[in-house]
Order: C-alpha cells, then sequence, then structure tokens
C-alpha cells in the first residue's frame, strides 16, 4: 500500500483478511448479530487457543461451534460435561484385543479438530482436568503412550455462570489455559427477528458450505505467527501485563502466559484486518477477552461490583500508547 | 568590400589592391583606436596618482608604439621591437629627469613599493615606471597585433589588461574608473567596427551603438556584484617591518627640552588650540617605550582611526622652526596631509614621519579630526583586547603598580571611570616638577611613585599607561606639545611645551587620550593656551571620579524626598501598561504565528516518515487531543464524525504504518498524509465557530 517492497506479506495478508471475512460471514449465516463473537472465535482459532464461552443456555454457543466446524471442513465432537464424567470417557481407552492379544487405544472423543465441551463446569475437576491437559500440551498420554490431537485443534468450552448448583468452577489457573473468555450474548432484536424467520427452512449447520480445508487454516495459522510486531508494542503488551500485577484492585494479575496470549491473538487480529504488522489496536481491542478472566479481584473489589474488564478499561485509558517505532 | 589574403612569407596581410593592412586609413583609425585604449586603460592608474604627472607617464607611453608600429610594419618585427625598447628606455628620461642608473632595480621593486604605499601615492619616478612600463608593453603588443594580423579586437586586449591591473593597484584610491570603463567600451566597439572591412558608411551606423553600449556600460557598471567588494591586494600585501625612525626616543627629549623651554620649535596656525602630537610609543621593554609603528609611503591621506562617530575636522598649517627629528606634529588623528614629499604614516596611529629631516622654514598642511564622543559613548566603552598593548615588563614592579593601581581604580564599575579615576590619582599624589630626574625606567618610575612623588610628564604618562596596563586596559605613551602661545592665531610651541600623555584604546572609540600630569600638563605660566582636550579631560575626570560625582553644582536645589533618586526614564503608570500592552500584543502575536510555524515545520522536515508523524500530530492538534496520550488511531478516528473520519482513517492507516510497519514509507504517503491532514483541517474549521477557534488559538491550544 505504502511501498512497492511490501507488496508480498501485504498481499498475503490481504488474503489471510479475504479468507477470515469469507469464514466469519458463512458462520454470521447461522450465528446472527454476532459479528464480534465469531471474529473472537476465530481468533482463537487461528491463534491456535482454546475458547471459553461463559453465557446462558440458548444464546447460540454450541451453535457457534458447531458453525465454525462446518465452515473449515473440520471434525468436530460434542462433550456434554456432566458430574459422573470420567476422563477416559474424553480422551479414550485402552482395550485388550483378544484377536491381537494386545491393548488398543480407542480415541475419545476429544480426538477432533473442534470439541465443544458443553457445560465444562459440571464436570468433576479431575475430568476437567484431563481435557485441560490435553488443551495444553494437545497430546493424549494413555499407557505411556503419546497420541497427538489433529490439527488444527480448537477446544469450545462453555459453561452457564447462573445455574451453579452441582457445579465446579474452573480454578483459575486452569482458566489461564484458555486464550479468551467471551460472551456471546442475546441477539438484539432485529437479529432475533431474522432468526425467527429463517426457521425451520432457513440456513442450518449441516448445510453451511465448507469455506476452508483444514490444510488451508494450517497455512493461515502459520502466516499469522510471522506478522510483524514493532518493539514498541511489545513495549505496550508487557506494561499492560505488568499494570495488572500492581493494580490495587486486583489480587493476581495477567500471567507472562497472558503477554504470550495477548500477543498471539493480535498478530490474528491484525492479519484479519489485512495487516501484516500489528497495532496497538490490536492489542487494546483483545485486552478484555485474551487478559479479563485471568485476573482475580480482591475482595473489596468483588464487593464494589468492580469487575476485570472494568480494571483492564482503566488500565487502557490510562496507558501511552506507543508514539513511534 | 576588398578580400584580403596573407603574405606568402608570414608578414602582414594584404588586400586584393595589394596594399597590405587594408587601406592606409583603416590601418592608421586602428593604431590610434589601440594607442587610445592603451592610454585609457593606463590612466586607470588615476587613483594611485592622482596628478598630471600620471600623464607623463602614459601618453608617450601608449603613443610612440603605435608610431613604431605605423612605421615599421613592413619591416621585420624583432626590427620594431628593438626600436620600441630603445624609446622606451628614452621614454624614461623625462620621468626621471635624467638616466636612471637604477631604473631596472626600480622596475622589479615597484609593484611592491605601490602595494605598500597608501593612496594616494606620491608620483615618484620609481612609482610611476611601473605604469609607464605596462602601458608601454600593452601598446607595443597591441599595435603589432594590429598591423601584423588580421583580428578586429585582439590589439586592445593588452590595454584591457592594463586597466584591469590599474584597478587592482587603485582599489583604495578616490575616484571612479568607471567613465573609463564606458570609454574603453566606445573604442573597443570603434576598434571592432573599423576592423570589419564594411564600407565607411557602415562606420557612421555604429557611433550611436557605440554609445548606448557606453550608457549601458555605465548604467550596469555599478550594478556588478564586484564593484560592491573588490578585491584589494593591499590586504596581501606584506608590510615594511618596524623601523626605528629616530636615534633618540621622543620621550628622551621631554626633560631636556623642559630644561631649556624657550627654544622655537614650530608654529602652528589653526582655529583651535589642540595638544599636538609628534610620536607614539606603543612598545615598553621596561627600561625605554619604543614605537612599533609600520610607516608606509602616501601621497597624503592617512587612513581613518576607529572612531566613526562625531567628529569636528580641524585643519592646521604647521611650520618648522628647528624642530629635530622627522617625525612630523599634527593634532589628534590627521586624516590628509598636504605638502610633504617623501610621507610616510602609521596606519595603526596616524603618526607622520617625513623622509628626510626637514629645514627651518618647511610647512606643511595637516587635517584632522577631532573625536566627540558622547559620554554614553565613554561610559559604554570597553578596551579592546590586544596582548600587546597590555604587557608588562617582567619584574617585582608589576606587583607594586598594580595593587597602586587597584587602590585609585577601586569602585570604578566602567573601564573609562577606572581610567579618569587613575589619572586623578597621579594628578593628586604627586607633583610636577622639570627638576626631576629623568628617565622611565621600571626602577626609575618605582622610585618615582614609592619615593620622590615628582617628574616631569615623561614620568606621569609612563606611569599612568603601566598602571592601566596592569588593570586590563591597553595602553601606550604619546609624546607632543601643549597648544603653544597664541599669537595672531598662530601657536608658537616652544620646547617648554612638551607633554607627554598617555592614550587607552576602546573597542570603536580608538585611542581615548589621560592626562595624567598635573597642572595642566606641566604649564608654567598664564600665557600658555590650555588645549580643549585636556580641558574635556579635566571635566570628565572630575565628574567620573568618587567625591565629585555626587556633590551638587553650585546653585543647584537638592532633590527632595528623603534621598529619594530622582527618575530618570518615563513614570511608573506609563511603564506598567507599556509593558503590559507590549507583553499583550507580543502573546497575540506568538498566539497567531506559533501553530502556523509548528505546522510548517513539521510539513517540511526531511524524512518521510517523520512528515507522516508530523501530519498525525499536527491533525490531533487540530482535533484539540494534544495530551492525550492513551487514544489510538483508531480511537481517535471512533471519536469523529463521517465528514472527518473519512479523512483521519486513511491518514491513521498511514500513521501506523509508519510508527509499526517494518517497512519504509515513501514519499508519496507522506505526501497524502498531509492532504488527510489539510482535508480534516478543513472539516474542523468548518464546524468549529470562529469565536471558538479564537479562543483556542489565543490559549494556544
Amino acid at each position: 500500500m505504502y511501498n512497492e517492497q511490501t507488496q508480498q506479506p501485504q498481499q498475503l495478508a490481504a488474503q489471510f483478511a479475504q479468507r477470515f471475512q469469507m469464514l466469519a460471514q458463512n458462520i454470521e449465516r447461522i450465528i446472527r448479530g454476532k459479528h464480534e463473537a465469531i471474529e473472537l472465535a476465530l481468533i482463537c482459532l487461528f491463534s491456535e487457543g482454546h475458547l471459553l464461552i461463559e453465557d446462558v443456555p440458548g444464546t447460540g454457543k454450541t451453535t457457534l461451534a458447531r458453525s465454525i466446524a462446518a465452515s473449515v471442513d473440520a471434525e468436530w465432537r460434542r462433550i456434554q460435561f456432566t458430574p459422573d464424567l470420567l476422563p477416559s470417557d474424553i480422551t479414550g481407552v485402552s482395550i485388550f484385543n483378544q484377536a491381537h492379544q494386545k491393548f488398543e487405544f480407542h480415541q475419545g472423543p476429544v480426538f477432533a479438530n473442534i470439541v465443544l465441551a458443553d457445560e465444562i463446569n459440571r464436570a468433576s475437576p479431575k475430568t476437567q482436568s484431563a481435557l485441560l491437559e490435553v488443551m495444553e500440551e494437545r497430546r493424549v498420554t494413555v499407557d505411556a503412550e503419546p497420541h497427538p490431537v489433529p490439527r488444527p485443534f480448537l477446544v469450545v468450552a462453555t459453561q452457564n455462570p447462573v445455574d451453579m448448583d452441582g457445579t465446579y468452577p474452573l480454578p483459575e489457573a486452569q482458566l489461564d489455559r484458555f486464550l479468551m473468555r467471551i460472551s456471546v450474548g442475546y441477539p438484539d432484536h432485529v437479529s432475533e427477528v431474522e432468526v425467527l424467520k429463517g426457521m425451520p427452512t432457513g440456513p442450518q449447520v449441516e448445510r453451511l458450505p465448507v469455506v476452508a480445508r483444514a490444510s488451508d487454516v494450517a497455512g493461515m495459522i502459520e502466516f499469522a505467527t510471522r506478522i510483524h510486531v514493532a518493539d514498541p508494542v511489545y513495549d505496550y503488551i508487557v506494561a499492560l501485563c505488568g499494570a495488572t500485577r500492581t493494580n490495587p484492585h486486583l489480587r493476581l494479575g495477567a500471567s507472562p502466559r497472558g503477554s504470550l496470549a495477548l500477543l498471539r491473538a493480535a498478530r490474528v487480529k491484525a492479519a484479519a484486518a489485512g495487516r501484516h504488522y500489528v497495532v496497538p489496536e490490536d492489542v487494546k481491542a483483545l485486552a478484555v477477552p485474551v487478559i479479563a478472566h485471568r485476573l482475580i479481584l480482591t475482595p473489596e473489589a468483588e464487593l464494589r461490583e468492580v469487575t476485570a474488564a472494568h480494571v483492564l478499561g482503566e488500565l487502557l485509558a490510562g496507558m501511552p500508547v506507543p508514539q513511534a517505532a | 568590400m576588398s578580400r584580403r589574403r596573407a603574405e606568402p612569407n608570414g608578414g602582414p596581410p594584404v588586400d586584393e589592391t595589394g596594399r597590405a593592412g587594408g587601406p592606409v586609413w583603416r590601418r592608421l583609425g586602428g593604431l590610434a583606436l589601440v594607442a587610445a585604449v592603451t592610454g585609457v586603460g593606463g590612466w586607470g592608474f588615476h587613483r594611485v596618482f592622482p596628478g598630471t604627472e600620471l600623464l607623463l607617464a602614459v601618453v608617450p607611453a601608449a603613443t610612440v608604439p603605435a608610431l613604431v608600429a605605423a612605421l615599421t610594419w613592413r619591416r621585420p618585427l624583432w626590427l620594431a621591437l628593438v626600436l620600441d625598447l630603445v624609446l622606451w628606455f628614452a621614454g624614461t628620461v623625462p620621468l626621471y629627469k635624467g638616466i636612471a642608473p637604477g631604473l631596472l632595480g626600480d622596475l622589479a621593486d615597484s609593484w611592491r613599493a605601490l602595494l605598500t604605499t597608501l593612496l594616494p601615492a606620491q608620483p615618484e619616478p620609481r612609482l610611476l615606471v611601473l605604469a609607464h612600463t605596462l602601458v608601454w608593453a600593452a601598446a607595443v603588443v597591441g599595435a603589432e597585433t594590429l598591423t601584423r594580423t588580421r583580428t578586429r579586437v585582439a590589439a586592445a586586449v593588452p590595454g584591457l589588461v592594463v586597466y584591469g591591473v590599474a584597478l587592482l593597484f587603485g582599489v583604495d584610491g578616490e575616484g571612479s574608473n568607471l567613465p573609463l570603463a564606458a570609454a574603453l567600451v566606445v573604442l573597443i566597439a570603434a576598434l571592432a567596427l573599423l576592423r570589419d572591412d564594411r564600407p565607411a558608411l557602415w562606420l557612421l551606423a555604429g557611433v550611436p551603438a557605440a554609445a548606448a553600449l557606453a550608457a549601458v556600460a555605465l548604467v550596469a557598471g555599478p550594478l556588478l556584484p564586484i564593484a560592491a567588494e573588490p578585491y584589494n591586494p593591499r590586504d596581501d600585501a606584506e608590510l615594511p617591518p618596524p623601523v626605528r625612525v629616530d636615534s633618540v626616543s621622543p620621550l628622551d627629549r621631554v626633560s631636556a627640552w623642559l630644561q631649556i623651554p624657550d627654544r622655537d620649535l614650530f608654529t602652528v596656525k589653526a582655529a583651535k588650540p589642540l595638544n599636538w602630537r609628534l610620536a607614539v610609543l606603543d612598545r615598553y621593554d621596561g627600561v625605554r617605550w619604543t614605537s612599533g609603528a609600520r610607516f608606509q609611503p602616501t601621497g597624503g591621506r592617512v587612513p581613518a582611526g576607529d572612531w566613526t562617530g562625531k567628529a569636528q575636522t580641524v585643519r592646521q598649517t604647521i611650520t618648522f622652526s628647528g624642530l629635530p627629528g622627522t617625525w612630523l606634529p599634527g593634532a589628534e588623528r590627521p586624516v590628509e596631509v598636504d605638502g610633504v614629499r617623501g610621507l610616510a604614516v602609521d596606519p595603526g596611529s596616524g603618526a607622520l614621519l617625513a623622509a628626510s629631516r626637514p629645514v627651518k622654514g618647511f610647512t606643511y598642511e595637516v587635517t584632522s579630526r577631532v573625536a566627540e564622543p558622547s559620554k554614553a559613548d565613554l561610559l559604554a566603552a570597553t578596551p579592546v583586547d590586544d596582548p600587546a598593548l597590555t604587557a608588562f615588563p617582567a619584574g617585582p614592579q608589576e606587583a607594586m603598580f598594580r595593587k597602586l593601581a587597584q587602590q585609585a581604580t577601586k569602585g570604578a564599575d566602567v573601564p573609562i571611570k577606572q581610567a579618569y579615576r587613575l589619572q586623578s590619582y597621579l594628578r593628586t599624589s604627586a607633583t610636577y616638577d622639570v627638576t626631576a630626574p629623568p628617565g622611565h625606567s621600571l626602577k626609575g618610575l618605582e622610585f618615582f611613585l614609592e619615593t620622590t612623588h615628582r617628574g616631569t610628564s615623561e614620568q606621569f604618562a609612563s606611569t599612568f599607561a603601566l598602571m592601566a596596563r596592569t588593570l586590563g586596559l591597553p595602553s601606550r605613551v604619546v609624546v607632543g606639545f601643549r597648544p603653544g602661545q597664541a599669537s595672531d592665531g598662530i601657536y608658537h610651541v616652544k620646547s617648554g611645551h612638551v607633554m607627554a600623555w598617555a592614550e587607552i584604546k576602546f573597542d570603536k572609540l580608538g585611542w581615548r587620550p589621560f592626562y595624567p600630569t598635573p597642572g595642566r600638563g606641566g604649564a608654567k605660566d598664564d600665557h600658555d593656551v590650555v588645549s580643549s582636550a585636556l580641558k574635556e579631560s579635566e571635566e570628565l575626570e572630575g565628574e567620573f571620579t568618587q567625591g565629585t560625582v555626587n556633590k551638587p553644582k553650585a546653585g543647584q536645589k537638592p532633590t527632595g524626598g528623603g534621598g529619594r533618586k530622582p527618575s530618570a526614564g518615563p513614570p511608573l503608570w506609563v511603564i506598567v501598561p507599556a509593558v503590559g500592552a507590549g507583553v499583550l500584543v507580543v502573546y497575540a502575536g506568538a498566539a497567531m504565528v506559533l501553530p502556523w510555524w509548528r505546522r510548517r515545520a513539521r510539513r517540511s522536515v526531511t524524512g518521510a516518515e517523520r512528515r507522516v508523524l508530523g501530519a498525525w500530530s499536527q491533525t490531533c492538534d487540530d482535533l484539540g487531543l494534544k495530551g492525550e496520550r492513551a487514544l489510538t488511531a483508531e480511537d481517535v478516528v471512533a471519536r469523529h464524525p463521517a465528514d472527518i473520519s473519512a479523512h483521519l482513517r486513511p491518514l491513521a492507516d498511514i500513521s501506523n504504518f509508519v510508527r509499526y510497519a517494518p517497512d519504509d514509507v515513501a514519499h508519496e504517503a507522506a505526501d497524502a498524509a498531509w492532504r488527510h491532514s489539510d482535508a480534516v483541517r478543513q472539516a474542523v474549521r468548518a464546524r468549529t465557530p470562529l469565536k471558538t477557534r479564537l479562543r483556542k488559538r489565543l490559549l494556544l491550544r
């Protein structure tokens, strides 16, 4: 755009943005009026992170995950978390094959490109931790034998913040494994009317066209890691995360894993915008979904109904944007 | 039109009729023009030799070679050159009024002598011979070129060269060379026409053209840039070294003259009684004062001193009656001297020197410029920084001189007051006594200061100069005479009127005299006229020294108000509003100019990246976002309506690219950024009422 020498990375970024928008528009045919949530979910996908959707039932959490899987020609599985769910129900088990006289590993539902962990907080902590281990290490180890999960690998977990009876809230250390925590929220009036009009003959997840192959997604993930980040932007990210560690409203600030997550997500956002470089706007836009769930408020702040998003907003409002490269 | 052909043996060209050099009238006319060009070129020396003596050198030198060429053009060239050489030597006889045995030596030294002579130069043969020879050589080359070649104007080139040399030598001289330049243009144009072989009628058509050309040359000449600051070869010429001009220092004669005070030395006819300075001594070796003057010959002009302000011109006619030595007395700073052959001056001090000892009855005229600086000029004067003029001979006496000088000048806040307090100190602490032992060595002056407290102006002036040097004031000693006894408008100066005084050099003010000798410079009787300079010095001394300044003058009423100082300036009620109004005007001006200047500086900064960032900063300022450092470009865009953000967004993109992209930005992008910035500014102006804009501008936001 501004120099002939930048044509190639810019063109690649433009191609990335084009595919990203195609995916988003495809998903938006099912999930109406939730462009921001869709975009964040896709950012998670291309950042190789995992998404925690915290919302009330019936807002399209499951549909969002199914739509992503349908759009990228990827295998998806749904795991309904219940208190009696065992870790092996997720990861798989080794069963003795009498014909071959040996144990054979039978993959669990986690062996898919997109795994929907529905109501993750209803499972026991032991089962939760089994899933979180796969999320982090991207492999399942059974009988000392590792079994890698396919790539891309995106876990979309949901949890209901209202009905808390009989649930096991995710501890903060495990929340940190999720790249983002978002809320889909209710659709606005117009979007909800459109949803009603579209049923039952409107677009359904099963009918969504595939707009990207799994290999395309892998290429886009690879490209996103090469997006340029200027030194001042690094400083900006570190300064922001550092500020959360000293804020009086926060008992626990963002960890270096949080900084890394913010950087990865910002790179994908920049590419999704057709840029081959990250700008502070990318960081600023992703700070709340990427960082907020990693913060622990002080009891005083909770009493005052201060939220982590509110604290982050204040920090961003007072944080000088880097002025020069 | 006749056609020419070259002679087979290489001789002069001939026309078709067989007549060599074309028609006779053309050849003779051409020679006349060459002689004229050379003569006019030689007359360029008139700024060096303003008198008629130059004619004697130039006219024969320009014309005789032309005559020789006219007579010998059919003969071999060597014959003409030999004849020219003989006649050149003959031409020097009228200059020297006889045969000059050292002619070649004079010729070799003449250019150096001229470059070290202050113009106008004396019309001496040893100097005039240079102009004579140059013109002669140019005339020979020009005339022979004309008669032996078919070139049109090449014969005029030697004359032009002479003119150029004359210009260089005469840069310092008075008068103008422009008429000569115009004459040269006309003559060369005429020569070109004459040598063009066209009919005679054609030549007449050239007359108005040549006249127009001359007029143009006359008008355009002063406009040429070289006319503003011409190169002066004298600036690069090495001046002659200082020489001892007298076996006996004039300062050593002071005591002797005072012992025989009635000896007639010279008379001065002048409109004003002044001190007549004789010699200037600026070097002191601990034993005697000597002169470091570098005398240069001059025809009468003396370079002006440092003071360029108000001054009075005094003309004096001085007649020698018994003054020994070759120093020539004159008042203050001479600017012109008439009637002295072999005159030399020191441009630094203005001291005059005759080439030979003047005889009794020798008369000359001096025009002097008497500086009249105001009191403000004196108070503002600062001493020049010249280590040679503040040098003090090594010895134990320096500390004593310095201590006394510091005590004497205690409380003086400006250099001029220091000098006058020093003068007052010496005039009141010692006694004038003609019988005091002579000499001005350091030992003798120490004895004078500590023991005898008696001396003549020799000791007073020397002591003053040395004490001044310990204070960092550049000083020298001048030997001269008081005005003398007046009779019928003529001042008779006798040996008893001798006086030495000291001078201190101030920046721009030049040398300022001080008279530390008590009793009006040693005047012995009331018949002596006191010089105006001495009176003025005494008045200033009274004013600048402590005790006199605060004394109320007779008849003056004391000021009331319990010792409140009288206000010298306008009252406070005028000053305060005036200063306030001035501050407001300056502030308003700055408020109007600064934003414009800042925008211009940002736009014109070098480097595309810096220009883009300047455009973004400027736009943020225009939007009133100065200081909001937490806003990203996207935040800024989001804050503004569509008509502004339409230009703001591309500008934000370019700005982000410059800041965060790994690539360089092109100049076209910088231009585009400034176009968007201008558009945003226009949109903001359209949305902002005039009052708001004015308020923001005045608040420098």
